[in-house]
Parts: C-alpha cells; sequence; structure tokens
C-alpha cells in the first residue's frame, strides 16, 4: 500500500491542477447554457485562444500581468465578437442549427489559429522559478499552484459578481426566467454577450496559467472542452459550484488512470467517462428546465 | 424519373468540369463521390432522423478497417468483406442508438461526439488494425484511372441517393420526420419511436462503411489519422452545408466542400503569407456558420426553390 | 360492447396518489365523458390509457387484450388513437402527411418495400393516400392538405389533429380536453363529429372539464374527484349529483 501511495500522490497533484482548468472550462459552459440555453462548442478554443495570444505577448517581451490582462481581455473580445457574429443573429433557430453553429465557431477559431500561429505548440516559462512545493505531502510543482490559485481566485471573482453585484444578479435572474428579466429592464440579449464574453474571460485566464504545464497548440480545445463539458454535466449544468468539484475529481480520476494503468488511456477516459456520464443521467440532469 | 436522368448527368459533367480546372484532379473528385455516399448517411440521420451526429467517421472507419482487416488478414472476398464492414457498422450504430436513446439535442451531439472520439483513440493504439501505422496492401478498385474509377462510384452514389430519396419519401420517411417534431404525437399515431431512431442511424452508418470500404480499397494504404474528428466534422459540414432536407444534398455539399478546400489550398498562401497547416479548417468553419445565418437549408435547398 | 377496462388503477407520484384504485368501463357506440376539477387525475387517467405513464397497480384493457403499462406505440396498434390537450400536430409536415402519419399503422409496406419501390410499397401508399383524401373532406380539410400544419388556424389544427386520430381506424378515441380555444361554431361542428363517429360504433372517451357542452354530448359521465370515481351515469343524473356538485365548488 505504502508503494502505491508513493506512485499515485505525485500524480495527484498534477492531476488537481488540470482538475482546476476543467473547472474554469466547466463554469464557461454552465454559465453560457444557463443564461442562454447554448451548449457552446466553441468554450474549449477560447481557453486556447488566450493561451496562444498570451505566448505571443510574452515573446514581445511583456510582462507577465500584462500578458496575462491583454490575453484575458482578447479572448474575452474574442467571445463577445462571436456571440454577435453567430449567436444573436441565430436567436430562435432549431436546436440543430445552433449546435452547428457554435461547432462552426469552434472550427473557425481553430482555424484561424493555425493560420496565426502555426502547427508548432508554443510555450512559456513558469510563472515562478523553483523546485516543487510540498503542500499536504503532495508535491506541487509551482505552476500547479500557479493554476489551482488563479482558478481558485477566478470561479471566487465570478461568484462575487453573480452573487453581489447588480449586473451578475441580472444574468443570474435571466437565467432563471428570461421573461420576468425582461420586465424588468434586463435585456437577455446582452446577457447572452455578457455571458459569452465573461465564459471566454475565465476560460482566457484558464489558458494563460496553463500554458507552461501543458503548451498551447490550436489543437488543445478540444479536450478540454471534452472535459469541462463532462464536469459541468456532473454538475447538471445549473450549478458552477458542482462543475468545480466536477472538474477536481476529473482531473485527479485522469491522473490516477494514467499513473496506474497506463498514460495512453488519459485521453480516452476523459471521452469515456463523458460517454457514460451522458448515457446515465441522459438530460444532464438539469434542474428543473427542460 | 427527370432528376434522377440529370443527377446522372451531373457525374459525367462534373468530370468535364474538372479537366478545365486544374485543381480539382481526379483524386478530388473520387473523394467528392466517397465524401458524398458517406454524408448522404449523415443527412438521413440528422435531417430525417433529427440526431445530430458529430462521430459519422467512426462508420465509415468500420468499413474501411473491416473491409482492410478482412481482405488483407483474413483472405476474405472482397465483396464479402465489404458486406461485413457495413454489418458491423451497422451493428456497432445499433449499440450507439440504443446507448442514446433518451439522449436529445446538445446532450446527444456531445455523445456522439465523445464515441467518435473513442472509437478513433482505441483503432490508434489497437495492435491487429496495425496502430498508428495502418493497414496496407489492401485489394485496389478493379479500375484503371481515377476518371472511370470517379465514374463507377458515381453511379453507387446515385443508387445511394436514389434509395435515400426513396426512404424518405415513404411511411419510414414520414413517421422519422413526424418523431422529430413530436416523439409523444408519433407514438400515439403507433411509431415505434425507439425503433425509428436506431433503424435511421444503422441505415446512416451502413452508407458510410461502404463508403468506408470502397475508400480503403481506392487508396490500398488505412491509417488512424483519417477517420478522427476532423473527417467526422468534414462530413458535417458537407451535409448541412449541402442541405439536410435533401437526398442530393450531401453530394452537393461534397463539390462544394471540396471546392472550397481546393480554393483555400490555393488562394490562402496570397492571403496569409506565412500560414502553415490545413487552410480548410478556417473555410469549413466560416462556411458552417454562413450557411446557417444566411440559408439554412442549405445550398440544395436552395437550389431547390 | 366494452371496449375500454380499468380496474383498480392506481398511480402515485411521490407521496401523492394521482389515481386510486379507479375501475370504470367504456363503451362502444357512445360518447362518454370523464369529468372532473382540476387536479383530479384526469390527464394522469389520459396518460395511463395511451401508455405514456405507467400504473402503480391495476389492469387496463382494450379490445379484451391487457395493456396495462405497454409502450405508446403498442397500445395504439391495439386500437386506441388519441389527440392532446395542446395540439400535438407535426408543425413542418402538411396536413395530409399529418394524416398519413396517422395511418401508419394501418399501412404494410415497410422500409425495405418503400426503398426500392416494390409494388407493393406503391399500392399501399395510393390507399393510404385514399383514405386520407376521404378523411379531409370529411373534416373539411380539403383545401389546406398541402399546407404545413404549423401556420393554420388553431380550429383547423383541431380538425387535423382529429382527422390523424381517425386516420388509424380506431376502436376507442380517446380526447384530451379537445373543445378548449374553439370558438362555438368550430365546438358544435367537433360535437357534431363527435356524435357521427359513436352512431359509427366508435368508443369515444371524452376527457374535459364539467361544462355544458360536454354534458350535453355525452351518453354516459364518470365523475373523478381527487383520484377516484365519484359518480357516473347519464348526464341528468350526474347533473343532480350532490356529491358532484359539492366536488366542484369544493374545487
Amino acid at each position: 500500500m505504502t508503494l502505491l501511495a508513493v506512485d499515485v500522490l505525485p500524480l495527484l497533484a498534477s492531476g488537481l491542477a488540470t482538475g482546476a482548468i476543467y473547472a474554469l472550462v466547466g463554469i464557461g459552459f454552465v454559465l453560457i447554457h444557463s443564461v442562454t440555453g447554448v451548449i457552446n462548442f466553441a468554450q474549449g478554443e477560447f481557453v486556447m485562444v488566450g493561451a496562444l495570444s498570451a505566448t505571443t505577448l510574452v515573446a514581445t517581451g511583456a510582462p507577465l500581468a500584462l500578458a496575462f490582462t491583454g490575453a484575458v481581455a482578447l479572448t474575452a473580445a474574442v467571445g463577445a465578437i462571436a456571440e454577435r457574429l453567430t449567436i444573436a443573429p441565430a436567436r430562435g433557430a432549431s436546436l440543430l442549427t445552433l449546435i452547428i453553429i457554435t461547432v462552426g465557431v469552434s472550427v473557425t477559431l481553430r482555424g484561424l489559429a493555425l493560420l496565426i500561429w502555426g502547427v508548432d505548440p508554443r510555450s512559456y516559462d513558469p510563472f515562478t522559478a523553483g523546485p516543487p512545493v510540498d503542500v499536504l505531502g503532495l508535491a506541487f510543482s509551482r505552476q500547479s499552484l500557479w493554476i489551482i490559485g488563479v482558478s481558485l481566485v477566478v470561479a471566487g471573482l465570478l461568484w462575487l459578481y453573480l452573487e453581489r453585484t447588480v449586473a451578475g444578479k441580472a444574468m443570474r435572474a435571466c437565467a432563471m426566467d428570461p421573461d420576468a428579466a425582461r420586465l424588468q429592464g434586463v435585456s437577455p440579449s446582452r446577457m447572452s454577450l455578457y455571458a459569452f464574453a465573461l465564459a471566454a474571460a475565465v476560460a482566457g485566464a484558464a489558458g494563460v496559467v496553463f500554458v507552461p504545464v501543458t503548451h498551447a497548440h490550436y489543437e488543445m480545445g478540444l479536450f478540454l472542452a471534452v472535459n469541462g463539458f463532462t464536469a459541468a454535466v456532473v454538475g447538471g449544468l445549473v450549478s458552477p459550484l458542482a462543475a468545480v468539484a466536477g472538474g477536481f475529481l476529473l482531473g485527479a480520476l485522469e491522473a490516477l488512470a494514467a499513473g496506474l494503468v497506463s498514460s495512453s488511456y488519459e485521453s480516452v477516459i476523459a471521452f469515456v467517462v463523458l460517454f457514460a456520464v451522458l448515457v446515465a443521467r441522459p438530460r444532464g440532469v438539469i434542474a428543473g428546465r427542460a | 424519373m427527370i432528376r434522377l436522368a440529370a443527377f446522372a448527368v451531373a457525374g459525367p459533367l462534373l468530370l468535364a468540369a474538372a479537366q478545365l480546372l486544374p485543381f480539382l484532379g481526379g483524386s478530388t473528385l473520387v473523394f467528392v463521390a466517397l465524401a458524398a455516399l458517406a454524408s448522404t448517411g449523415l443527412t438521413l440521420i440528422m435531417g430525417l432522423g433529427g440526431q445530430v451526429s458529430l462521430g459519422h467517421a467512426a462508420f465509415y472507419g468500420v468499413g474501411a478497417y473491416g473491409l482492410a482487416l478482412l481482405t488483407v488478414k483474413a483472405g476474405w472476398p472482397v465483396p464479402v468483406a465489404l458486406g461485413a464492414g457495413a454489418a458491423l457498422a451497422g451493428g456497432l450504430a445499433a449499440l450507439l442508438g440504443v446507448a442514446v436513446l433518451r439522449i436529445q439535442g446538445h446532450f446527444l451531439a456531445m455523445a456522439t461526439l465523445a464515441f467518435g472520439l473513442i472509437w478513433f483513440f482505441f483503432v490508434r493504439g489497437w495492435e491487429p488494425a496495425g496502430a498508428n501505422q495502418g493497414i496496407g496492401g489492401i485489394p485496389a478498385l478493379p479500375l484503371d484511372d481515377d476518371e472511370a474509377t470517379f465514374l463507377a462510384l458515381w453511379v453507387v452514389l446515385a443508387g445511394g441517393v436514389l434509395l435515400a430519396r426513396n426512404l424518405a419519401d415513404s411511411r419510414t420517411g414520414r413517421a422519422l420526420r413526424a418523431l422529430g417534431a413530436s416523439e409523444a404525437a408519433a407514438g400515439s399515431c403507433g411509431i415505434d419511436v425507439a425503433r425509428a431512431k436506431v433503424g435511421v442511424f444503422v441505415i446512416g452508418a451502413v452508407y458510410a462503411a461502404v463508403a468506408g470500404g470502397l475508400y480503403a480499397m481506392y487508396v490500398t494504404y488505412i491509417a488512424p489519422d483519417a477517420f478522427g474528428l476532423l473527417a467526422s466534422l468534414q462530413f458535417l459540414v458537407i451535409a448541412v452545408v449541402g442541405g439536410l432536407g435533401s437526398p442530393w444534398g450531401a453530394t452537393v455539399g461534397a463539390v462544394f466542400v471540396a471546392g472550397l478546400t481546393e480554393l483555400s489550398r490555393e488562394l490562402l498562401p496570397y492571403v496569409v503569407p506565412d500560414a502553415a497547416g490545413s487552410y480548410e479548417l478556417v473555410a469549413y468553419g466560416l462556411a458552417l456558420v454562413l450557411v446557417l445565418l444566411v440559408a439554412r437549408q442549405g445550398l440544395a435547398g436552395v437550389a431547390a426553390r | 360492447m366494452t371496449l375500454l377496462e380499468l380496474e383498480d388503477v392506481s398511480v402515485r407520484f411521490g407521496g401523492v396518489r394521482a389515481l386510486d384504485g379507479v375501475s370504470t368501463a367504456v363503451a362502444a357506440g357512445r360518447v362518454t365523458a370523464l369529468i372532473g376539477p382540476n387536479g383530479a387525475g384526469k390527464t394522469t387517467l389520459v396518460n395511463v390509457v395511451s401508455g405514456l405513464t405507467r400504473p402503480d397497480a391495476g389492469t387496463v384493457r382494450l379490445c379484451g387484450h391487457d395493456v396495462t403499462g405497454r409502450r405508446p406505440h403498442r397500445i395504439a396498434r391495439r386500437g386506441l388513437s388519441r389527440t392532446f390537450q395542446h395540439v400535438e400536430l407535426f408543425g413542418d409536415m402538411s396536413v395530409l402527411d399529418n394524416v398519413l402519419v396517422g395511418r401508419h399503422a394501418r399501412m404494410r409496406a415497410g422500409a425495405a418495400a418503400a426503398t426500392l419501390r416494390l409494388p407493393r410499397h406503391r399500392a399501399d401508399e395510393r390507399a393510404a393516400r385514399r383514405a386520407a383524401t376521404v378523411l379531409l373532406e370529411r373534416f373539411g380539410l380539403a383545401a389546406h392538405a398541402n399546407e404545413a400544419a404549423v401556420g393554420l388556424p388553431f380550429g383547423v389544427q383541431r380538425r387535423t389533429e382529429l382527422a390523424r386520430a381517425l386516420a388509424a381506424e380506431p376502436a376507442l378515441l380517446l380526447l384530451d380536453e379537445p373543445l378548449a380555444g374553439l370558438t362555438d361554431a368550430e365546438t358544435e361542428e367537433i360535437g357534431r363529429l363527435l356524435r357521427e363517429l359513436a352512431a359509427d360504433g366508435l368508443a369515444v372517451l371524452l376527457v374535459d372539464h364539467a361544462t355544458d357542452v360536454v354534458l350535453a354530448l355525452a351518453d354516459h359521465v364518470v365523475v373523478l374527484d381527487r383520484g377516484s370515481v365519484l359518480a357516473e351515469g347519464p348526464p341528468a343524473r350526474i347533473r343532480a349529483d350532490a356529491r358532484v356538485v359539492a366536488a366542484y365548488l369544493g374545487a
């Protein structure tokens, strides 16, 4: 048993870091879905945009803080533009149409990234240099701590926004009852825009912290989207908190499976879990909403 | 009848056009026919059956690998291997169909996406199928050149489109459209909703598998990369842009996508000089979005009006 | 002749007894009205009979066959057709196509015959279209035959749904609040049609509120209250029944 613990624990640390990323992606899914009813297939690509644009900013010599803010702002803008150009005009379209539109956005972003940044993965150094840090018996790489830390902060800020600000509460109201919200003067169209911009910003932030660990690449979005979505579905697609929990769980599960079984299984686990969750809970357990 | 004749003539016409347009090579047209056949199956699943499928390439792959393994490793005759591949794909589709029966909309899309990816990763790691290296030495099509191959495939495609049209314009077709509109009402009319949904998945998969088997014989060497997400997305774009409401929509879509792919390969280096990689990705995405915003019934739908 | 028999049917949703030991029968050749205040269990009963809800106890027999807990399409094939409270038409399909779908169970040729356009399929289609056209004429829908159902006036939609239900030549016609939203003229028209169908031998089960129209239309009335049968009998007797009056006043 001790041998197992020695093998398993280091994996857990990196798994939690990845899980934090899944959590942020998952929150984005929940946010957009609860406000607009749309599953944003391009959510993973938002992470990718944040990651790649950060690599460019860092490469031009910008200080990390500036690169971070710049990348997040850019990603938020991309999210907003995507919403205005593709979702807003398609209001009232059939579900099939909306799905394919967001798939289209996802593919377009991936294609653009390929054209702008090419095929090769890009990266930059971890935010702080140094050996792994021991936290509660687990050895976390410094960047892992940054990832988890930033993720929790971002999630916390989002929570504050939704719970404590008037704008955020308007968004939640829109999510719960768009018609009632409209009567109160809240515009669902504007809320949709904000939801996309916010979800993109959150994803962009995830991208920026994730780069030193995983390297930015035009195809990185898909895997993150699948995992983030799984995390969101486990949480019923209504609860950001459950999405966060789901994300960490999934990250840990994958790391364990990769370490204990085989590393080639790491990717498949995500897809198998998603498939299994969807089959077991067909409607994703959406409380009160069709 | 007139439509059928027009369709049949379109093939040779396309071939003639290809002689004039240098970038539409013979092999491109062959791929157009193959993709159109596979995507017609997707048109049935999505357009008639109302179910989103983002993993269609898996069935294409089952047909290809089925044919390859059974002819190369087991020495089976080609027609039998082709049929077996189609049956395997049908069986897999039935399993998938049953698994996703209660899943709708976005979740169904995600589930089929996961399914396609699971299949892809499985095949990539499966030693008996050559893992990443793939399988070579597949018996070739008994045709001399690309032009002849294209015409032969066009005949097969025409047959497939005709069968699809017959199915759509029938009691079964109506039942499928009905359950897309209201499952409860369809059930009350005596329609076995579960069987219909699974059935259309199976039919669509068979189309893809036959196309896949023919593809394997055309290229004589297959590797997993041809059956991943990009392929599924290609089929999706072809089916949707071509028009989900028409049995020959996928054919129009395939021609369009081939033209778009080749065109972007020619033109994009002028627009973005240092660009590398597959340009068509951007084009696909934009095509998808634009079509759905501007002309939801797809190109075939617009042409029909 | 008894076409539908419910024997001691009970349905429980969580802690609520939606139906509690309901026993009743519906005969052919007459209009039976099942009435009750809101929450009486009418919708649950409709869903049990049509197969959308499985009862926790009891039996449902249609034309002598046990159809308890069977799936909707199986019950439909046994001779039940129904309409829905909120009209459930196939919106993008034409009126004719909607009625043809109703004919589904009566058509023989399957997917294979259709795909290959065998003579069997063609004959089947011709017969079905003839039957559908007759129905369209009877219901005054011929003018709308090729129009998409979704854009039609509400009264026309209700008639289309009725025509679709009858296309299957059912033994029992189950109607879930079919008169809601209709004008007086349309109500009278539907009422006349229902009486005609009953006279032709069909068992008509009309589930609705206790309005004058419904009571005038019915030959036999079953009153449901809080999940059980409160009273049964001819409309006049039901109207005078003190318990029924109390149930409605108390609701």
